[in-house]
């Protein structure tokens, strides 16, 4: 029995140790073998040489990930997981294809720009016969069964107004640098105002402020369900749009966009055949919202302001969630809490496990919102103990999921918020001429 | 596997808590030895019942049952190299109790080392042993592998802490051996049969385990040495000056040369070795403790000696030991690690002897472990590609045995043998001891259906084998 049982899957970086079990936030939930990197790698390394067909059950084991990465930061061999369970996707997608629905939407809807476009206006025009709204304005929830939403779920509804409708081309005139904001789809169709805030926030920096209305989807959705090509269009399209306003910096609010836009644009616009000098002077120029107000305003040179109430601003106790595409991904997390520790009316209280993620990874929450939940429970928890009043992140999709959940806790009360609209509203110093804010004390310009 | 076979688990198990699919088999056909062997089935059973009637089946129908906990052994301990059965304790995962009266604890096998450790620490107590896996090995693994750590030098391994053990037999009795009470003589000490055995004379479904209180304060301290020989000098002047570190971890020149890049400013120059020591107690015992360790190692010509007592700066001193395995990796692509064991004074003679080794053949060998307990961890680093390299490696680790059992050391310190170690038995142990296993095997396990051919049948297999099967 035993020589011909002794079927070997090869050799690969893995090393099958497990330590990958004590970071990933869907073994802890769902404590299996196939649940964490190491088996998911296994199973990967066994498709790869022969010893295994890429199956329904082998997608299901593989797509049962959020892509949060924490495996990989924590690898004692320094296994790239991420980039291995996507070439893993792409394979997939490759040899046995997408499936038909989720292709349709990947590659007719996600990868035209316009179609997405109309679906959702026709979207939001009949989102209240199926959502209706819950109290306090804080989202919508289903009305009539739909795939893949559960009736306990609370979502933000579509926006009345989109972001790239109601801002295009130059929106403001500054003596600073040039520069372009990505909006991205979720800050674009549910949550303008984000954008809004980041127009303001820059506005007062005094750059020119840019929205091309030719963005398109980073393609990041695409990407991960395997759809390359979809991913390599959008890419290019997103490059010429920023491109032709000779812009200094492209900032976006969106972790999971500047993520992609930073870690996978090089191999997508050399793939489609940009030229390298093109990709690169591109990519110099992609910055987080947070990076670039934490350069520009000089954060670490100012000491953290003595705390002090106002009248109509009384001292907001905040506490911060690293968005995996923010912190892990792009290695931003020192930014964010320095720029939130030098408002003089916000008082940082650190969360325990803020680096964990929060259960979203994406269209993973449509897919297993049951594991998605339980994670995010997690989340809330750390989130209550911390004792603030607000939690800030620095990821649309992680203040869906956020808010979703403290509403699901009946803590619906602990604000969620994006740090453009948290730098907005206390950056204002009582001592600003008529209301005007003065950044000068905060070393703006330089 | 046949179809009835098949069948009789799923009705023992539940449908639901059994699979065949390929990609299941897949998930369990490996360990952290790395190697891969494909089961016939996997099998998550919830209660000691469950084990014992897939045991009788086994019996009754013959196919090899591979006890499994988180697949973390070094070894292959849960390698289904004959295929049959793997049955994990996935399901059987609950702390029964706790007992911060009696510093005991109630544990099903599948609890985690470190669950156990987070729940404890809520009654100020922990569970001493603390393998390098302890976040996500499970204690009944750990009870069958007599686990050890870095903290074996004050408190024991694994065994040390097992009281007492509910075991299926292989033929599928519910045994109940030891006690609750320290003290107990009543008949052969089947406890500490089972830990240690491998998964080969009985499947664990609970235990009893002992707790300690959780110390009042620890200090840190590293020391630099110029050359191995003053280290190893020093430990023996800290051993036998009343003064029992709670770790005492070293690493050779070569790991030294791994890690400077980490930590520039904790190492001076010139320094060829350094110990990673731990003091606990009382404030006041730990203050003096680490006194005494201190001048021991300037005594022995220590360069340099940081100690810390908070836990920020505490951490920071474990940097070195830390980085060290990733550090490791990234010379060459294979790393083969020993885990062997030497009387600790024989450590400085074990060094010499594996830099010899090395030079001989032409190897990189990084060598780093427990001091405290001369518990060794050999790092042969090598390329799988080069075959001669490889083929140099087998002859070094072979010749390494021969030197750790002339020094009256032991083939595994923590690791076990599994499938890894089983060719090299008997360069430690006499012809007679390894007859008497094989009867207390044969006496329980008639039918050898319970994790057969580890710990000593499976000489057959070369290293060169192994090495093939490892890396191809």
């Amino acid at each position: 029995m035993s020589e011909d049982r002794q079927k070997r899957f090869g050799r690969s970086a893995c090393v099958k140790c497990g330590t990958c079990q004590t970071v990933c936030p869907v073994f802890s939930v769902l404590p299996e073998e196939a649940s964490a990197a190491r088996g998911k790698l296994a199973l990967a390394e066994a498709v790869e040489q022969g010893y295994l067909d890429e199956s329904d059950a082998y997608r299901e084991y593989l797509e049962k990930c959020l892509l949060c990465g924490a495996c990989e930061e924590a690898c004692p061999s320094e296994v790239q997981t991420l980039s291995t369970m996507l070439d893993a996707r792409k394979r997939m997608a490759g040899n046995v294809g997408i499936r038909p629905a989720k292709r349709l939407i990947l590659e007719q809807v996600v990868g035209d720009s316009r179609l997405l476009d109309l679906a959702l206006r026709t979207g939001r025009t009949f989102q209240n016969l199926l959502f209706k709204r819950v109290p306090a304005d804080s989202g919508i929830r289903r009305r009539v069964p739909l795939p893949l939403i559960t009736p306990d779920r609370t979502l933000p509804g579509l926006a009345k107004t989109f972001f790239t409708d109601r801002f295009s081309g130059q929106v403001a005139t500054g003596k600073g640098p040039r520069v372009g904001i990505f909006a991205g789809c979720m800050t674009n169709y549910l949550y303008p105002g984000t954008g809004e805030k980041m127009i303001g926030l820059l506005t007062r920096e005094g750059v020119s402020v840019f929205v091309p209305s030719e963005q398109v989807c980073c393609g990041m959705p695409a990407l991960v369900g395997g759809a390359s090509e979809t991913a390599r269009e959008l890419a290019c399209k997103n490059l010429e749009a920023f491109e032709k306003y000779g812009l200094d910096a492209v900032v976006t609010g969106c972790a999971s966009c500047g993520g992609n836009l930073k870690e996978n644009y090089r191999e997508l616009l050399l793939e489609a055949g940009i030229e390298e000098k093109r990709t690169e002077s591109f990519l110099s120029k992609i910055l987080d919202i947070n990076e670039f107000l934490h350069r520009i305003r000089k954060v670490d040179a100012v000491r953290e302001p003595e705390k002090r109430e106002d009248g109509d601003l009384p001292i907001l106790t905040v506490t911060y969630h690293h968005p995996c595409h923010l912190g892990r991904l792009q290695g931003v997390k020192d930014e964010p809490i320095a720029l939130i520790r030098s408002l003089p009316r916000v008082r940082y209280v650190p969360m325990g496990d803020n680096e964990r993620c929060c259960g979203m990874g994406g269209s993973f929450s449509l897919e297993h919102y049951d594991i998605s939940k339980e994670v995010n429970d997690q989340k809330i928890a750390r989130i209550l103990e911390s004792g603030a009043d607000a939690v800030v992140t620095s990821c649309p999709a992680c203040i869906m999921h956020i808010r979703d959940g403290l509403i699901r806790n009946g803590r619906g009360d602990i604000k969620v918020l994006h740090m453009a609209e948290l730098l907005e509203r206390y950056s204002l110093e009582e001592e600003g001429e008529g209301g005007e804010p003065r950044y000068g004390r905060m070393g703006v310009r330089g | 596997m046949e179809k009835s076979i098949r069948q009789k688990i799923r009705e023992i198990v539940g449908r639901e808590h059994c699979s065949d699919s390929r990609e299941d088999l897949i998930l369990y056909s490996y360990d952290a030895m790395n190697r891969r062997y494909l089961p016939d089935m996997v099998a998550h059973p919830q209660t000691a019942l469950e084990v014992s009637r897939l045991l009788k089946l086994a019996n009754e129908r013959s196919f090899p049952v591979v006890p499994r906990g988180a697949g973390t052994g070094l070894t292959g301990g849960s390698l289904a190299i004959d295929g049959g059965l793997v049955l994990t304790t996935r399901r059987m995962n609950r702390i029964l109790e706790i007992d911060p009266d009696s510093l005991t604890a109630w544990v099903e096998p599948g609890v985690l080392n470190g669950e156990l450790q987070k729940a404890a620490a809520k009654y100020s107590l922990f569970f001493p042993p603390d393998p390098a896996s302890m976040e996500f090995s499970t204690l009944g693994g750990n009870a069958a592998e007599n686990a050890g750590g870095t903290r074996a030098v004050k408190y024991g391994v694994t065994r040390d802490y097992v009281m007492a053990l509910e075991v299926v037999m292989p033929t599928g009795e519910i045994v109940h051996t030891g006690s609750a009470s320290i003290k107990s003589v009543t008949g052969y000490d089947l406890t500490r049969l089972i830990v240690g055995s491998e998964g080969t004379l009985g499947v664990i479904t609970r235990l009893l385990l002992k707790l300690v209180p959780v110390p009042e304060s620890v200090g840190t301290m590293l020391a630099s040495f110029s050359e191995i020989q003053s280290a190893a000098r020093a430990v023996a002047r800290i051993m036998s000056g009343r003064v029992t570190p709670s770790t005492l971890e070293f690493m050779d020149r070569n790991a030294v040369e791994c890690v400077k890049a980490y930590l520039e400013e904790d190492i001076p120059a010139g320094a060829a070795a350094l110990l990673l020591m731990e003091v606990d107690g009382s404030p006041s015992v730990v203050e003096e403790d680490a006194g005494t360790i201190e001048e021991a190692c300037y005594k022995e010509g220590a360069l340099q000696v940081k100690s810390a007592r908070e836990a920020d700066e505490r951490a920071s001193l474990w940097t070195a030991r830390r980085s060290l395995s990733p550090a490791i990796m990234k010379i060459k692509p294979l790393k083969i690690n020993e885990d062997v064991s030497v009387p600790r004074m024989k450590i400085p003679d074990l060094i010499t002897g594996i830099e010899k080794l090395a030079t001989r053949h032409r190897l990189t060998i990084v060598n780093f472990g427990h001091a405290g307990d001369g518990n060794v961890h050999v790092n042969l680093l090598l390329d799988p590609d080069d075959k001669d390299e490889v083929s140099r490696a087998q002859e070094a680790v072979r010749e390494l045995f021969e030197l750790v059992v002339s020094l009256g050391g032991s083939l595994s310190g923590e690791h076990g043998i599994g499938i890894a170690k089983a060719p090299y038995l008997g360069i430690e142990l006499e012809n007679s001891a390894i007859e008497v296993m094989r009867k207390i095997k044969q006496a329980l396990d008639p039918n050898n259906i319970l994790n057969p051919h580890k710990t000593f049948d499976y000489a057959a297999s070369s290293l060169e084998r192994e090495l093939v099967h490892r890396h191809e």
